[in-house]
């Protein structure tokens, strides 16, 4: 029955979000002729590709066209690479997706200590050079910080390579050396927001009875922060990590392009700049099977927080 | 209880000031147009003619640090502005109405936020040009699917909280309950992803000035400017740093005020962390021989530090109490009833608080035990239960493992053995059905329900005394008697002492074996039950009595109460305390604190107490009743 | 107390980027006595850095930019290739014959020779392949004066053209004249991603966006080569990653575009060798005008841009002086440059005084210039505007995506851009860019995107190409620049030659390769990144 609801409720974010962006990008100035002939052929080559590649029939045929194609499990051939989409998107996915999971991993993985740790001491010093800190990371753009850490840590100290990927099937303890810099980059800003959002609500926690209680009962404050106070403090946190996930499955362009991952991000874009519209919808339903995923997961894990929640 | 707001917050207000007034007057200061190239050498550091340098052009930096300030700071506020408008009503209304309001509107969150941003961004620069009011369309309407999500998020997790099904049982306006009870709980969150998401905004622009898609060159934002420099960074780092360091404290100002505003009162210390300062010792009189009951509290203070001077929570309590016997503490909200139990038990928080006085508990001084010893009490040989029921539970766990757990851990009792013991604990307090309650959540039961496993979990360790802090006060009637009853009933059956906190006379006079009243941090009247109920010597706790809604009371009576409140615990005034509101109050009370004096086990500390006999030498006079 | 510690927290930032500011430990310079020249080495691994992917890796459905060559160019090779003096010279092919009239060509295929998959080079392959060119849409309009190939022997393709054209071989040095089996002529898709060809690597993998692997082809046809046993192309896009890159060892070899790339390796000679264009391979830095539309269509308006634009400050500014100011498409060191005619020098006044005589008869000037959103690019435009504003010029910056951009140059929708161009090793390669019959109204596709119609210049460029004299080549071309200098479609800055390569020390043999038939090759050439053949790279070992 809910596997039903998440289905139908996938079903009708797909369709919208597909037909929006492909009428989006169907009226950007512009069309892939230009990119796959470059600037030197006439006119009567250019009328001739348009037509191969259909772009002269109206926008919702083509649009049509494309979901019925889409519905046999058809993502189409790019006219740019001339290669099938949903074999370029298969091979990037697992690229983007490493990334995005090692970043949170590292951004939970710091915020919650962090988090847990200023809100313990909350308006005492080390709170306070904890929120200078979040906020320095928040103001440092990615593209400041990736520069930075590469700085560091491949150029002075060489301990990571500076940039490239190697996928997990070739090596594995490459792989993760390869994901680490990006993964550090990308995770720094998501910590500060996490840290910010599991400070306030854990502040707002301590000051509840069960917690006065549980000091009446002899915990000790590590037990009474982790086992107690921690999952209740949590709902912010696991929607802003849902939406992250969900918003960084295509927005990873940048951190793609400094450290030169074939990720789906530098897909995306790349395919939205050359007007390859084949690969822009094949991520695009990519990016709303993978938000409607994470969303699923997001509610799962309120109920599991959160037991109250169950009941909705 | 107001604080100081403090230097900090002071400085980030002038440096916002600062920068919006520069933002706003930037194009009358006397500095170089910010698409003045070469104004002076490319690249040049810091001089008296280039506060900041220059660029890769040879513009100043300065100059367009501040022109920036205008899109940054617009789009930042703007963008957060816009999308808590649109995302904070929808959020609170998917939240809080649930069905078809919730699943229309988190269908069409979906939509936007599974829409690639990119595309939606490129279209709107490509359609509308790209410009101040695009930018900040385009960063505010990507951001109100987030904001209603989280808004959403902190809305459920409220409209499921008991004041709120309360309210909503009571047949209170939606509107009211939303306004009331869930927009104010909700705006910390709001508040504090605010100035977060603020600087994420503004670090987005800076995004989309690197995929070309903000406003159009030359105008500069801080974003676009550190994108710039960025190439620069090894050749010229101010040019990078400039404006990264004035959006870092631009930020960081925002977030201090909002904290600063926000806080003003809210956020307490959390108490967990053990003060690295010892706290400060407040002079009491020495320990009094002991007397060998098993709780002796001496001369206990408790005040709490604040900016307008000590608050005087408790102030000089002392009392014994042997086993097998009920101490009722009685007073009025705020007479510093619940702190004294706090006292005892040293929950109290860490930093801006003094104390003195000594707890002996069976011949141990707890005051002058660590943390980490204190521990080893609490819970094993101090069991306590607060007021509400509601809230003394954690919501996210099982009772069975939150009454296991002080088994587990003082006890070291194995997982299965604490489950069995936790079970039998629950039958104990008169729970049906034991094994599975263990398996429920807390708001799967009733108040009294509740009440009755929080009992449990105070007993769970067989406690020397048990702290009762209004036990009752938040159940009705009938589950008030069962719940007393039934820790009478315990304290019988495990020869404990009971420390009643209670402002309803009715329940003392029925339990309680001792009465302490207290006033104002001090207790003004203390002895048998019997006595202080018979033989009322105090003025206040005759207003007490007679405040007390009685059976007898006609069915539309109106509450009694007592005239006056009770009084600035910040600013106590000389002489008695409850003069003020005191009927009989002559000179003497304004100008000098009566003692507690003894008349047998009966004490009180007023200089004109009631219930003498007329004969005595004050006279009818002073008690014109 | 506890206040301070934003402060604190800055200053520590500072100092983290004054460190990077100040002199980096290099890598350890090499033993001077490596240096004594022991021959190339055999065998070795090369790890080279490019700026872009390719767009597919048929040269014959895709186009190819600088780094496709450099890619593709391990595996595919073309007919023919430029020598050091910008000559053309035959490479796969083995003579190149023009017939009396220079409308016939007879390509002669080298013998010996055979592609990866086993299949030998011949005639037919060869006519195959330009046929196959010929038709491809990205050519059909450089191939207009193309009548037929015929395969005239078994090694010979004869190319029949219905015009003279002297030039011609040149076309056969790029993407043109790269050949491929016919088994990718069957299947250019797997062509695109999997290319086969006669060179010196074989193609091993390709990953979009990350990296191409090409290993050595141990039946290579040119004997002995090539050294390298290994190369992989690694695409980083941010240039100011792949430096890092390079410096912490990820990479040996890189192409950049930054002139701070340039002076910064260029100093560390122990370290880093820096490679750059030189003579016709170098291409122009220029704004490119629309001169079909309003206010630029008015020559005093386009000669007024030139006179404003100081084109030495721009270069101190902007290229750490390393460039010349440009006056033309062909550059001074290059055996096509001809001063005649008077390119606007920079004179504010005279441009001031232009402005106001166009302004009292039309009103003001104002028009939008559009860019590319990169912020280097941006930089030029930047500087540029101010330096026109001063002139009395209103000039607005609109950013538009490459996409964008190029469909704008190509209909005529523009005003002025930025533009980057002109690096054929031979003044005819710049034909279809300038010629008269190639401009075509607004609206339509033209390639001659300023579309200037002049006369004197299309008729000079129709002689060059005709006549296969030299010194008529060269007094045609120098009557072309001349045009251009007076009518000004063109605003030039300066000759790019800021396009580089930049690879450790160990690396060798960079720009020094030698032709089959004993010439020294062309060292570098194209752009924005310049490319060269990896058949000779070798690495020195420690």
């Amino acid at each position: 029955m809910i596997v039903l609801h998440r289905l139908a409720r996938l079903v009708i974010v797909l369709l919208v979000v597909t037909f929006l962006s492909y009428v989006m990008l169907a009226l950007l100035p512009g069309d892939p002729v230009t990119q796959i002939l470059g600037i030197g052929a006439d006119e009567e080559a250019r009328a001739r590709l348009r037509q191969e590649l259909g772009l002269d029939e109206p926008l919702l045929v083509r649009y049509a066209g494309w979901l019925g194609d889409l519905l046999t499990g058809d993502f189409g051939t790019s006219p740019i690479t001339r290669t099938p989409v949903a074999g370029e998107l298969a091979e990037r996915l697992p690229v983007t997706l490493e990334l995005l999971v090692a970043a949170q991993v590292v951004a939970l993985g710091l915020a919650v200590p962090v988090g847990i740790a200023a809100a313990r001491r909350a308006g005492r010093a080390l709170d306070q050079a904890l929120t200078v800190l979040s906020f320095a990371l928040l103001s440092t753009p990615v593209f400041v910080l990736g520069v930075l850490l590469i700085l560091l840590f491949a150029v002075t100290w060489q301990v990571v390579p500076a940039t490239g990927w190697t996928p997990i099937s070739v090596d594995l303890g490459w792989n993760i050396t390869s994901v680490l810099l990006p993964a550090v980059t990308l995770g720094c800003g998501q910590l500060a927001v996490y840290a910010r959002l599991l400070r306030a609500d854990l502040i707002a926690t301590l000051q509840e009875d069960y917690i006065t209680l549980a000091r009446a009962r002899g915990l000790s404050p590590r037990r009474i922060l982790w086992r107690h106070a921690l999952r209740p403090s949590a709902i912010s946190l696991i929607t802003a990590v849902g939406l992250n996930m969900g918003a960084l499955i295509g927005g990873t362009v940048i951190i793609e392009t400094l450290f030169g991952l074939p990720g789906i991000g530098r897909l995306i874009v790349d395919s939205i700049f050359s007007r390859d519209h084949l690969t822009v919808q094949g991520g695009v339903v990519l990016i709303s099977v993978g938000y409607v995923l994470v969303n699923f997961a997001v509610d799962v894990v309120y109920a599991a927080v959160d037991p109250r929640i169950r009941r909705a | 209880m107001r604080r100081r707001l403090g230097a900090g917050f002071w400085i980030a207000v002038a440096w916002i000031a600062l920068v919006l007034a520069a933002a706003v007057l930037a194009d009358l200061l006397p500095i170089a147009r910010y698409d003045e190239t070469l104004a002076g050498p490319p690249q040049a550091g810091p001089s008296a003619a280039h506060p900041f340098g220059t660029d890769g052009l040879g513009r100043d930096v300065l100059s367009r640090v501040v022109h920036g300030a205008r899109v940054s700071l617009g789009v930042g506020i703007g963008a957060v502005v816009l999308g808590l408008a649109i995302g904070a009503p929808l959020g609170v209304l998917a939240g809080y109405r649930r069905r078809a309001a919730d699943a229309v509107i988190m269908a069409v969150n979906d939509v936007a936020l599974a829409f690639p941003a990119l595309v939606f961004a490129l279209a709107v620069v490509a359609f509308a040009g790209a410009s101040l009011r695009n930018v900040l369309v385009v960063l505010g309407v990507l951001g109100v699917p987030a904001w209603t999500r989280l808004i959403r998020g902190a809305t459920l997790s409220f409209a499921e909280r008991e004041f709120v099904l309360a309210a909503r049982v009571l047949g209170v306006r939606d509107r009211r309950i939303l306004w009331r009870e869930i927009m104010p709980n909700v705006a910390v969150p709001a508040a504090s992803y605010a100035f977060v998401g603020m600087a994420v905004v503004v670090v987005a622009e800076g995004s989309l000035a690197f995929l070309g898609l903000s406003v159009q060159a030359p105008t500069p934002t801080w974003g676009g400017l550190i994108n710039e420099g960025r190439a620069l960074m090894e050749t010229a780092p101010h040019v990078v740093l400039a404006p990264s360091v004035v959006m870092f404290l631009t930020v960081l100002s925002f977030n201090l005020v909002g904290d600063r505003l926000r806080a003003a009162g809210d956020v307490r210390p959390s108490g967990l962390e053990p003060t690295r300062q010892a706290p400060a010792v407040l002079p009491s009189a020495g320990p009094r021989p002991l007397t060998g009951a098993l709780l002796q509290v001496d001369d206990l203070r408790t005040h709490f530090l604040t900016p307008r001077g000590p608050v005087k929570a408790v102030d000089g309590v002392s009392f014994t109490l042997e086993r097998g016997r009920t101490l009722a503490v009685v007073g009025e909200s705020g007479s510093g009833k619940s702190m004294l139990i706090r006292s005892v038990l040293g929950l109290l928080p860490g930093a801006g608080v003094a104390r003195g006085g000594h707890v002996h508990l069976g011949g141990d001084e707890l005051t002058a035990f660590t943390p980490e010893r204190m521990r080893q009490v609490l819970g094993r040989r101090l069991g306590a239960v607060f007021q509400d029921p509601m809230t003394a539970l954690n919501p996210v766990r099982t009772i069975g493992a939150q009454v296991a757990e002080p088994l587990r851990v003082h006890l070291g009792m194995s997982r299965r053995q604490a489950r069995e013991e936790a079970a039998r604990l629950l039958a104990s307090v008169g729970i049906p059905d034991p094994a599975r309650t263990l398996g429920r959540y807390p708001h799967q039961l009733s108040g009294g329900m509740r009440q009755r496993v929080t009992i449990a979990m105070a007993l769970s360790c067989g406690p020397d005394v048990l702290f009762a802090d209004e036990p009752t006060t938040a159940l009705d009637v009938t589950v008030q008697d069962q719940v007393l009853r039934l820790v009478h009933r315990l304290r019988e059956e495990r020869d404990m002492a009971v420390v009643l906190v209670s402002h309803d006379l009715s329940v003392v006079r029925q339990w309680a074996d001792e009465v302490i009243v207290m006033y104002a941090g001090k207790v003004v009247e203390r002895g048998p039950a019997a006595d202080v109920f018979e033989r009322t010597r105090m003025p206040y706790t005759e207003a007490l009595l007679q405040a007390a809604p009685r059976l007898t009371d006609p069915a539309h009576h109106r509450l009694r109460v007592i005239p006056g409140r009770p009084p600035d615990l910040a600013a106590v005034p000389d002489g008695c305390a409850f003069r003020p509101r005191c009927a009989y109050a002559r000179d003497r009370c304004a100008e000098q604190a009566p003692p507690l004096v003894a008349e047998g086990g009966h004490l009180h500390a007023c200089w004109h107490p009631v219930g003498r006999t007329m004969t005595e030498s004050e006279g009818a006079d002073s008690h014109g009743r | 107390m506890k206040r301070w510690r934003g402060p604190a927290a800055l200053s520590l930032a500072t100092l983290l980027l004054v460190a990077c500011s100040g002199q980096r430990p290099v890598a350890v310079p090499e033993n001077p006595s490596s240096k004594a020249p022991s021959g190339p080495q055999r065998g070795g691994r090369l790890v080279y850095g490019l700026s872009a992917d390719a767009n597919g890796l048929n040269p014959v459905t895709d186009q190819f930019a600088s780094q496709s060559y450099s890619m593709v160019g391990t595996v595919i090779e073309p007919l023919v290739t430029v020598d050091a003096n910008g000559d053309w010279k035959p490479y796969l092919a083995e003579s190149l014959t023009p017939n009396e009239t220079y409308d016939e060509w007879a390509i002669k295929v080298r013998p010996g020779i055979s592609f990866h998959d086993g299949l030998a080079l011949t005639g037919d392959v060869v006519k195959a392949n330009l046929e196959a060119q010929k038709a491809s849409p990205l050519n059909n309009a450089v191939l207009v004066p193309v009548e037929s190939f015929e395969l005239t022997d078994p090694m010979t393709v004869t190319v029949k053209l219905n015009q003279p054209w002297v030039a011609f071989p040149y076309y056969l040095a790029a993407q043109l004249g790269m050949i491929v089996p016919p088994a990718s002529l069957r299947d250019p898709g797997t062509a695109s991603v999997k290319p086969v060809g006669t060179g010196a690597f074989v193609f091993k993998e390709y990953v979009p966006d990350s990296r191409m692997v090409v290993t050595r082809n141990p039946d290579y046809w040119r004997d002995g080569l090539p050294y390298l046993d290994e190369i992989e192309f690694r695409i980083l896009p941010d240039s100011q990653t792949r430096a890092q890159t390079l410096e912490a060892g990820g990479i040996d070899a890189m192409g950049t575009t930054r002139d701070e790339d340039i002076t910064k390796y260029g100093g560390q000679k122990d370290a880093y060798t820096v490679h750059r264009a030189r003579g016709m391979a170098v291409p122009e830095y220029m704004f490119l005008l629309n001169t079909a539309v309003a206010p630029l269509d008015d020559l005093r308006v386009r000669r007024a841009l030139a006179h404003a634009l100081d084109r030495a400050t721009i270069i101190k500014t902007l290229r750490g002086g390393l460039t010349q100011p440009a006056d033309g498409p062909w550059s001074r060191d290059s055996p096509w440059y001809a001063g005649g005619g008077a390119y606007p020098a920079y004179d504010l006044a005279k441009a001031t005084a232009l402005v106001k005589e166009v302004e009292a008869e039309k009103g003001p000037i104002a028009f939008e210039i559009i860019s590319t959103p990169d912020p280097n690019t941006m930089q030029g435009i930047e500087l540029a505007q101010d330096m026109w504003r001063k002139a009395g010029v209103d000039v607005t910056i609109k950013q538009a995506d490459q996409a964008d951009l190029i469909n704008r140059a190509v209909t005529g929708n523009y005003a002025a851009t930025v533009w980057v161009q002109f690096s054929s090793p031979d003044p005819d390669g710049e034909y279809i860019w300038m010629h008269q019959a190639y401009s075509k109204p607004v609206g339509q596709v033209s390639l001659n995107f300023t579309r200037l119609r002049d006369d004197k210049l299309s008729k000079a460029f129709d002689l060059g190409r005709t006549n296969p004299d030299e010194s008529a080549r060269k007094q045609a071309y120098a009557t072309v620049q001349e045009r251009l200098r007076e009518l000004v479609p063109f605003v030039f800055v300066d000759h790019l030659d800021t396009g580089a390569v930049v690879a450790r020390t160990k690396v060798r043999g960079i720009g020094e390769q030698v032709l089959p038939d004993g010439e020294k090759g062309l060292p570098l050439t194209g752009s924005p990144v310049p490319y060269h053949p990896f058949t000779q790279l070798w690495v020195s070992p420690r």
